[in-house]
């Protein structure tokens, strides 16, 4: 499904004047070719335990992750029948070796496009406490059917997005078939990280 | 259940791949620390129970008190034998609820607290499963407790036998004793709580 960008404006929600934002992509985000993905949709059930991910750097030893940003559509298209249902999606913040530095939670509903009103993709902004973090490190998504995740289309696998299996704590590239297509094709998720 | 889950998502994930595992982590050697009679599991005769179902409380855990091997003790994950339940007639799984688990030190001092939807963690058609809940590298030092909340979502398994006296009911900001009288014989059985606590 390709999507228009209409809620991207909405992605100042993850700045404060402090924060240093990070992107996945590079460019304007209006010129590229989004879709956006579920995982519970390709995979079923094997994607409770698999994550969108990307993996960002730190701008500087012992830098302070504080927001996530995760452009993104609950289903949401305005008619009463596409209201989400409550579920719970997660998200993880690992080292450049993987290890958990930070579990969270919660309904998508509190960041959903659906409780501002607005039928496309919309940016999802997760607060969080104060991560410390170096070097390369890995924002992990659980989207469990809740939440598609939008993605940029590229033209070569993505070097920064992945998607992780936390049995055997494993990432593998983010090559995914389409909706209605056989072949995968690559994609950079769209997630935008702020800190200082 | 997971097992299958997983070589589904790796054999998903391998046909969906255009490149082979970019990455793989390695694994931390773990000590695991069980509070049960430490017999092996398939010799083990448990029943599940569930603190919501015996109380009607959301607010009661099953506690199990370890003790750390050493000083700094970091707790990487939790194993508990529950299960969320399957309804064989519909071939449907329970929709989500939430679960809970807190670390608490020797002084009931919350350290780490977390929830989430039981079934990402004891999803089965089988019956009962460990669900593995990892978390980030807690310390613990000296006696430390694992508290888990099933709040009628995923019931906790239960060794009815050779009570180590190390598993509990936390009510009411206390640990009570996880006992119970049997009606017929007036009798109080101890329990054990099915966890196991893994780190190093």
């Amino acid at each position: 499904m390709v999507l228009s960008l209409t809620g991207i404006s909405a992605a100042a929600d993850a700045k404060s004047p402090e924060n240093q934002l990070l992107n996945s992509y590079d460019g304007n985000l209006t010129q590229k070719r989004i879709v956006s993905i579920d995982l519970l949709s390709v995979m079923g059930l094997p994607a409770y335990f698999i994550a969108e991910t990307v993996k960002f750097k730190a701008p500087k030893p012992d830098w302070k992750l504080k927001t996530v940003q995760i452009l993104g559509w609950d289903g949401f298209n305005g008619s009463t029948q596409s209201i989400p249902r409550e579920r719970i999606i997660a998200l993880e913040v690992r080292d450049k070796d993987l290890n958990l530095l930070y579990r969270f939670t919660d309904s998508q509903l509190p960041y959903s496009n659906f409780v501002r009103n607005a039928t496309e993709t919309y940016p999802f902004t997760m607060r969080l406490p104060s991560i410390p973090v170096s070097d390369e490190f890995y924002v992990c998504f659980y989207d469990r059917g809740a939440i598609a995740v939008a993605a940029e289309v590229l033209n070569k696998t993505s070097q920064n997005s992945f998607i992780y299996i936390e049995d055997g704590n494993t990432l593998l590239p983010s090559n995914l078939p389409l909706f209605g297509q056989n072949e995968s094709v690559p994609l950079n998720w769209i997630v935008t990280i702020g800190g200082n | 259940m997971k097992k299958t889950i997983l070589l589904l998502a790796c054999l998903c994930c391998a046909a969906l791949c255009i490149n082979a595992i970019a990455a793989t982590a390695a694994t931390p050697q773990l000590t695991t620390l069980r509070g049960d009679s430490g017999q092996n599991y398939s010799q083990i005769n448990f029943t599940l129970f569930s603190s919501l179902v015996e109380f009607g409380s959301l607010g009661v855990g099953e506690a199990v008190k370890f003790t750390a091997p050493k000083a700094g003790w970091k707790l990487q994950t939790v194993r508990v034998l529950g299960w969320s339940g399957y309804n064989k007639s519909t071939q449907s799984y329970p929709s989500d609820r939430n679960i809970m688990l807190e670390i608490r030190d020797k002084d009931l001092n919350i350290l780490y607290k977390f929830a989430d939807a039981q079934n990402n963690y004891f999803l089965s058609d089988i019956g009962p499963r460990f669900g593995e809940i990892e978390m980030p590298g807690v310390a613990v030092t000296g006696d430390f407790y694992v508290v888990y909340y099933d709040r009628g979502a995923a019931p906790i398994g239960t060794e009815t036998a050779n009570a180590t006296g190390n598993s509990y009911l936390f009510m009411n900001g206390q640990m009570e004793p996880a006992e119970f009288p049997l009606s017929e014989t007036n009798e109080t059985v101890k329990v054990n709580w099915l966890m196991e606590a893994l780190g190093n």
